[in-house]
């Protein structure tokens, strides 16, 4: 009864708020009132007031930002006769409300994140519902995919009740009768090796003849193939924590309309620009802002969308529907949005159940995310979330923020070069003048700034979402533009995330950076040459000339993202504190303690000395896995011995040769999840816009030296190479 | 008897050809004028104007044989700059258009002005009369020609004159300043050949009165019941139908007993009586204004121009009345009603509005100086409340030479104040089309608005400027008459007490129904009076009617006017004006706080709070002044008027809701002097606030702002027009507008919580 009441009293509001934004008063009384809001968004914003006071700051930034959007829309458009700047200008304005209107769209989603669920476990009288786990493969290595199918064999979870399925598109009819006499053996290998792997795991193998369909046409196949109530999938990389199913398995239970538990994806290594930026262990990742506030903000609005992994869905719910969607390449997202159109739930899980790897070169990075962008525009052309039928209206503007996301490259381009047209070609696309830019635009940049900071800030760091961006979009606009141009084109490609850079190199990608870092000087130069020889304009010269500077420091650090670092490990180390004994060179068990380990060894501290252990030796660890009581061993190499305070470092390399050993190596890595929440707790600190700025110019400086320095070795390089060969 | 007339007129006509000294004599004297107005009842046949026409041939003063007419409506007129006009209105009788005719213009100029390179030129009704070489620095020069046969014609005739002025030797933008030419009143004027042309014999023709030699009409009135206040009510009425007749900026009213034996140019005399009371002088109308309703010249053997109003009785008298307003029935409705200084046309504004230069007697031309300068003016509803938010746009089209350097400044001003500077960076050679430029409209006002469009062009040649460049250089500038002004639709509310839309419109005293008027005591008080709503009549474009009551009479739920001495004021009356009897040290002062204000002021004694600072810096950073930044409005004091002599005119809002609006004066004895000097342009556009006072040796108008202004609606409700007024309210109100968008904001955010609590999912 209460609730149309609340919202048309919403509407009447807004609709007040609207007629008062609109109306045209002077710039004087703008720029007055808007420092004053922005003081008392500041004010809310130092003394960390939450809650109702949170709702408000937002409110005073977006009146703002509406103001601006009204001025922009009414004052400053360039006249339509002089098409030369009105094309230019009028691009610019679109891309600008575009982000206004993303701000809108994520303002609603993340109006009121829905805090963490309590952790969960399934009572002694709940039913156990059967559950399949599809751990997809089309070309992941046989390590992985031990490691991954151990994991999921040793979540906490009644045995007769769970079925592990390897799905396995590498493996298919198709593959191992391939014309190609090479990939045909490799095929076949495949298929023994896994074929043998799974035996060993107890984990059904599972291919098909033809690959058809990609991802989702596997996840089908393993579909028809099985019959459990649940099913959960996990990428190849991403190997499930113990207690991933007891965390989700209860709320199908309390749920009957419930098709979908995602939880979020954890990574233990760094993505490219953490790698090579040097964040990984200090920035919150760039997912985390996605996993930790906005999937939660959807599913407030019952919109958290199936991310292809990492996530338990409902049989009955599939099978309603043809199984998962595949008619574009993000058949996660689709799929979810075709099952909440037809009256299904969703929720999420706020804790990291999975961990896995992050494509570890630039290149692999931005294939993956042209897979999403592509997807992501595929799914708002084939099935525009406004108008898509079932769907709740919170639903529809939720998809509507998480597809038209997805756009932000042609955005960032048009940032990019928008100074250009007048720097370059004294296009005028923007008519204000200084004192019209300081009250409207500087204030609405300023607003926006605070809003964001106060919105995510805790997961983004400031300009960080920026450079992610700027980063995507070189590469990213192409891509959507041929789905633009083809919608049905682009395919599944797999990311890959097993590679490794051995070597300090430059990307393969980075030309481009480079070329537009180069612009973007010139622009610099041709700023001082115009404020130099045109006086009597050096007043919107230096505007536009700063902006100019701010796409220069943003691409000065992307110089850096692309020159990719050496890094040996696939995986970055994580501290467990677990005691064990390992076989001294007397063949005697001695106690130890594993002090961290990683995907590819441990390091083990023994208190009493290196009990006759050198390095070369190999050896073995016993510790008791969680998943049993019995202690087990566990081949191991060792590859260092060190003296620390507290007694002696072993550094090890697993030996895995058995499943088992794979069995042991989960137990280490990925049983307990609630190492991993520790983790990003560290790094989730909000440390505000001022040092963020500081922190971002001086990583900005010093990227750029380092990008600069790796263009001229690798040209010294190339040279070389050329000499050598001649 | 009946065929007298027209046989009369044939040898007339044939006269001009023949005998032009005689024709002129032999018009009979035009007993009434009818064309104007055709309801007028009159005598049919008058018996008596031709009764003695014979000595009036006689009796006829011996007319010059030649007539000179002024025709530089100012006291002084100066062209300054590279290029300048001037154009002013001419009205013509029937009888000077017909004869030939010639100009002549007496100038002076600056000695800096190069005479090979600068030129004055004269046009008439678009053609070209005559031009000549600037080259009178020392003295007084003369340019002089006939004017062709049939240029001229009855009614309104356009001159302009236009001086093109170089330099000597300098080719900056500051020497500019620096070219005058000094058009001379007195000696500037056109010449008539032949006698009687001075006369004007029909009320079309009123307007041809003109002015004289230093561009003043006076009007004397001669009325013998006066002291009757319907008498007084009717000659006030009168005198504004007369003036708008003449279409001057403002007139010397004198009051006179008996007609005066001599009437100078520029000179009109009108008899107001009924027919039984008409003064000896014209008693040779009486026969005409027994038998009706009379508004008519008297013949020229009777007196100089003169007209007289009169009838059997005060009704018919009114009615006689109206013939005169039909003379100044604007032709244009749009239009303001032209006058002899206003030469070009003026559009009414009164919401989204194009303007066209070329429709405002803009020319398209092409310039080789340094500094263009061109304006043109429109008219604004007297409820124009837009000044604070409001923005017009100029749609400049105009093509710039190569060698025009870009940081050439082209700059708005709006009524005398600048309104915008805009960069040239286009310089490229071709015609720019529509190059918008946004002009606030801050300094708009309503009535008449003037807009100076300047450009000051710099050139790498003026830079070096080489000996003779600036009588040659090329043509580097392009203005095309084609470029727009745009005027915006704008928020339509009066805010009162607000003189400035008194004195631009006569706000709020529209003249639909007859506005109280209390005479108060004194000598001087109802010539004032009429001195005073006659420039009322030309500012609103329209008689305002009055009734004369009595201070007891008033009622403060409507509107009044009251022309009294403050001496004659009673306590009452003075209260309500907010004006007081003590006359103050020095200018501008209201109640004793504001003398101990201005003097912490003078002697810089800290009086401000830390709050007041901190307001009146951000005030002045934005461009805005403290008041706008009030949350209270505070009282206005009464206003001390700064010396005996100066004459007071303050508007009141009662608080019943009626607006009073005050002439008033310490010292009686200089009423009439000093509302002359207040109704001249110069100083009746200053008028603006609640209280506009000029004294004897005041250089200028001091004027008081209210402390806070009512808003009263003018329009029909309509909820664009009262977001239009909301802006502007809220644009003067800066902390007002905070507030409301603040509470809204917070409003909304607490519905927004409620939402998000009835909405989605709850944990």
């Amino acid at each position: 009864m209460q609730k149309p009441l609340i919202v048309l009293g919403w509407l009447l509001v807004t609709l007040l708020l609207v007629v008062v934004i609109t109306l045209p008063i002077s710039l004087q009384v703008h720029l007055v009132t808007a420092v004053l809001l922005i003081a008392a968004m500041m004010v809310i914003k130092i003394l960390r007031l939450e809650g109702f006071w949170r709702l408000l700051l937002l409110a005073f930034g977006t009146a703002i930002v509406l103001r601006y959007a009204f001025w922009r829309t009414t004052s400053t458009l360039p006249p339509l006769e002089h098409w030369g700047d009105f094309i230019p200008g009028f691009l610019l304005y679109l891309a600008e409300m575009y982000c206004i209107f993303m701000l809108g769209l994520s303002l609603f989603v993340v109006s009121s994140p829905l805090p963490p669920r309590k952790s969960t476990r399934l009572r002694p009288d709940d039913p156990v519902p059967s559950v399949d786990v599809f751990v997809p493969s089309y070309n992941e290595d046989y390590a992985l995919l031990a490691a991954t199918l151990a994991a999921a064999k040793s979540m906490d979870y009644p045995a007769e009740r769970l079925t592990v399925w390897l799905l396995d598109d590498g493996g298919t009819l198709e593959k191992r009768n391939s014309t190609n006499p090479e990939a045909a053996a490799a095929a076949r290998e495949r298929y023994e090796q896994l074929n043998v792997l799974c035996t060993d795991l107890g984990v059904t193998y599972l291919t098909r003849d033809r690959n058809e369909h990609a991802k989702a046409g596997n996840l089908n196949n393993g579909l028809s193939q099985s019959k459990g109530d649940l099913v959960a999938v996990f990428d190849a990389d991403h190997a499930p924590a113990r207690d991933f199913l007891q965390e989700t398995v209860p709320y199908f239970g309390r749920d009957a309309q419930l098709f979908l538990v995602q939880t979020p994806h954890f990574f233990l290594n760094p993505d490219p620009l953490e790698r090579n930026l040097r964040t990984f262990e200090t920035m919150p990742s760039e997912n985390e802002m996605f996993y930790g506030v906005i999937q939660r903000g959807l599913d407030k609005w019952n919109a958290a969308f199936f991310c292809g992994s990492a996530a338990l869905l409902r049989r009955e719910a599939l099978m309603q529907g043809d199984g998962f969607s595949g008619r574009s390449i993000t058949e996660d997202c689709e799929t979810a949005i075709e099952l909440h159109a037809t009256g299904w739930n969703s929720i999420y899980v706020d804790k990291p159940l999975i961990a896995g790897l992050q494509p570890a070169t630039f290149a692999s990075f931005i294939g993956q995310r042209t897979r999403w962008a592509q997807g992501m525009m595929q799914i708002l052309l084939f099935s525009f979330p406004p108008f898509k039928r079932g769907l709740t209206i919170p639903q529809r503007i939720c998809y509507l923020s998480s597809t038209m996301f997805w756009l932000f490259p042609f955005t960032r381009m048009i940032f990019l070069f928008a100074p250009f047209c007048y720097l370059f070609f004294n296009l005028e696309i923007f008519t204000a003048s200084g004192g019209e830019f300081a009250a409207y635009t500087m204030t609405y940049m300023l607003v926006n700034l605070v809003m964001q900071n106060s919105l995510f800030g805790r997961w983004r760091w400031p300009w960080i979402s920026e450079l992610y961006e700027y980063i995507q979009s070189v590469h990213l606009l192409t891509a959507l533009l041929s789905v633009l141009r083809n919608p049905s084109r682009p395919t599944f490609k797999v990311t890959a995330k097993d590679e490794s850079v051995d070597q300090s190199r430059l990307s393969e990608l980075a030309r481009p950076f480079y070329l537009i870092f180069l612009l973007l000087l010139i622009a610099v130069a041709m700023t001082v040459y115009k404020v130099i020889t045109e006086p009597y304009r050096a007043e919107i010269t230096i505007v536009v000339g700063g902006w100019n500077v701010f796409n220069l420091i943003m691409a000065g650090c992307a110089l850096g993202v692309v020159s990719e670092r050496r890094e040996t490990r696939a995986s970055r180390r994580v501290d467990i504190d677990r005691r064990c004994e390992i076989r001294g060179g007397d063949g005697a068990w001695t106690a130890a303690v594993i002090s961290d380990v990683s995907s590819g060894g441990l390091a083990i501290r023994l208190p009493e000395g290196a009990a006759g252990l050198g390095r070369g030796a190999p050896t073995a660890v016993r510790f008791t896995p969680l998943s049993s009581s019995e202690p087990s061993e566990l081949a191991v190499f060792i590859r260092s011995v060190s003296n620390s305070g507290k007694g002696v470092m072993l550094g090890c390399r697993f030996m895995p040769e058995r499943a088992t050993d794979y069995r042991m190596i989960a137990d280490l890595l990925y049983a307990n999840s609630a190492i991993w929440q520790e983790r990003q707790r560290s790094r989730q600190i909000n440390i505000g816009l001022i040092r963020g700025t500081l922190q971002f110019l001086a990583t900005s400086v010093y990227q750029t030296g380092r990008g600069l320095g790796y263009l001229l070795r690798s040209s010294v390089d190339r040279r070389k190479d050329a000499e050598d060969h001649s | 008897m009946t065929i007298a007339p027209k046989l009369l007129v044939a040898m007339a006509v044939a006269g001009v050809l023949v005998l032009p000294a005689t024709a002129q004599q032999s018009v009979p004297p035009t007993p009434f004028d009818m064309s104007p107005e055709s309801g007028l009842r009159t005598a049919p046949v008058a018996p008596a104007p031709a009764v003695e026409p014979a000595p009036a041939v006689e009796a006829a003063p011996a007319t010059a044989a030649s007539f000179e007419r002024h025709i530089v409506p100012f006291s002084q007129l100066q062209l300054v700059g590279e290029d300048a006009r001037q154009a002013v209105e001419v009205y013509l009788t029937q009888a000077q258009a017909e004869a030939p005719a010639s100009v002549e213009v007496g100038y002076l100029n600056a000695i800096v002005a190069a005479p090979e390179a600068s030129t004055l030129e004269v046009t008439i009704n678009g053609t070209k009369i005559v031009s000549g070489p600037i080259a009178a620095s020392a003295t007084t020069g003369k340019l002089q020609a006939a004017i062709p046969a049939g240029l001229l014609r009855a009614g309104g005739n356009g001159i302009e004159f236009e001086a093109v002025q170089r330099h000597r030797t300098d080719c900056s933008v500051a020497s500019t300043y620096e070219l005058w030419t000094q058009i001379d009143p007195a000696t500037t004027l056109l010449r008539f050949e032949g006698t009687g042309l001075d006369r004007v014999t029909a009320l079309s023709e009123v307007a041809a009165i003109g002015f004289d030699a230093s561009a003043v009409t006076t009007v004397r009135f001669i009325v013998p019941e006066l002291a009757t206040p319907a008498v007084t009510a009717a000659a006030i009425e009168l005198v504004q139908q007369v003036a708008l007749a003449l279409h001057v900026p403002e007139i010397v009213v004198e009051l006179d007993d008996s007609l005066p034996a001599d009437t100078p140019v520029g000179t009109l005399n009108v008899v107001l009586a009924t027919a039984a009371t008409l003064p000896s002088g014209v008693s040779i109308m009486q026969p005409q204004a027994s038998a009706g309703p009379l508004a008519a010249f008297v013949p020229a053997s009777v007196a100089g121009n003169t007209l007289v109003v009169s009838g059997p009785d005060w009704g018919s008298i009114t009615t006689a009345m109206r013939a005169i307003s039909a003379a100044s029935v604007p032709a244009d409705p749009d239009l303001l009603l032209q006058r002899v200084d206003l030469a070009n046309p003026i559009p009414r504004v009164t919401g989204a509005t194009s303007l066209t230069l070329s429709d405002l007697g803009v020319p398209t031309i092409e310039f080789n100086g340094r500094r263009y300068r061109t304006s043109f003016e429109f008219a604004l509803p007297a409820d124009f409340y837009a000044n604070m938010y409001g923005q017009a746009q100029l749609l400049l089209d105009a093509g710039y030479a190569k060698a025009v350097l870009p940081g050439s400044v082209l700059d708005i001003y709006a009524n005398g104040q600048i309104a915008s500077a805009t960069p040239v960076l286009r310089t490229d050679g071709g015609l720019s089309r529509a190059t918008p430029i946004k002009v606030p409209m801050t300094n708009f006002r309503p009535g008449r608005n003037e807009i100076e469009i300047e450009l000051l062009l710099q050139t790498e040649a003026d830079l070096e400027c080489a000996p003779g460049l600036t009588g040659s250089a090329p043509p580097r500038f392009l203005f095309s008459n084609t470029t727009q002004f745009n005027i915006p639709d704008f928020a339509r509310a009066a805010a009162l007490p607000d003189l400035q839309a008194f004195a631009g419109t006569g706000a709020p005293y529209d003249g639909t129904q007859p506005v109280p008027l209390v005479l108060g005591q004194g000598a001087q008080v109802t010539p004032a009076a009429m001195t005073w709503l006659a420039r009322l009549a030309i500012a609103s474009g329209a008689v305002v009617p009055v009734t004369l009551v009595g201070e007891g009479q008033l009622d403060p739920a409507d509107n009044a006017l009251v022309v009294s001495p403050l001496t004659a004021l009673s306590d009452a009356l003075l209260n309500r004006s907010g004006v007081a009897r003590t006359i103050s040290a020095g200018p501008g002062a209201t109640g004793d706080r504001a003398i101990v204000d201005r003097f912490n002021q003078t002697v810089g004694a800290p009086s401000a709070s830390t709050l007041d600072t901190i307001r009146n810096w951000v005030a002045d950073k934005v461009g805005l002044s403290p008041q706008n930044f009030w949350l209270t409005r505070p009282e206005d004091g009464a206003y001390l008027p700064q010396s005996a002599d100066a004459v007071v005119l303050a508007q009141a809002v009662q608080p019943e809701g009626g607006v009073w609006t005050f002439l008033t004066i310490p010292d009686d004895k200089t009423f009439l002097r000093g509302v002359q000097r207040l109704t001249q342009t110069a100083n009746w556009r200053a008028i603006t606030g609640r209280v506009s006072a000029l004294g004897a040796n005041d250089p200028a108008v001091i004027a008081i702002q209210p402390g806070g202004r009512t808003l009263v609606q003018t329009q029909p409700f309509s909820v664009f027009n009262l977001r239009l007024v909301a802006a502007n309210w809220l644009s003067t109100n800066v902390l007002e507008f905070t507030a409301l968008l603040a509470g809204v904001t917070l409003l909304l955010t607490l519905v927004t919580a409620a939402l998000l609590k009835s909405l989605g999912r709850r944990q």
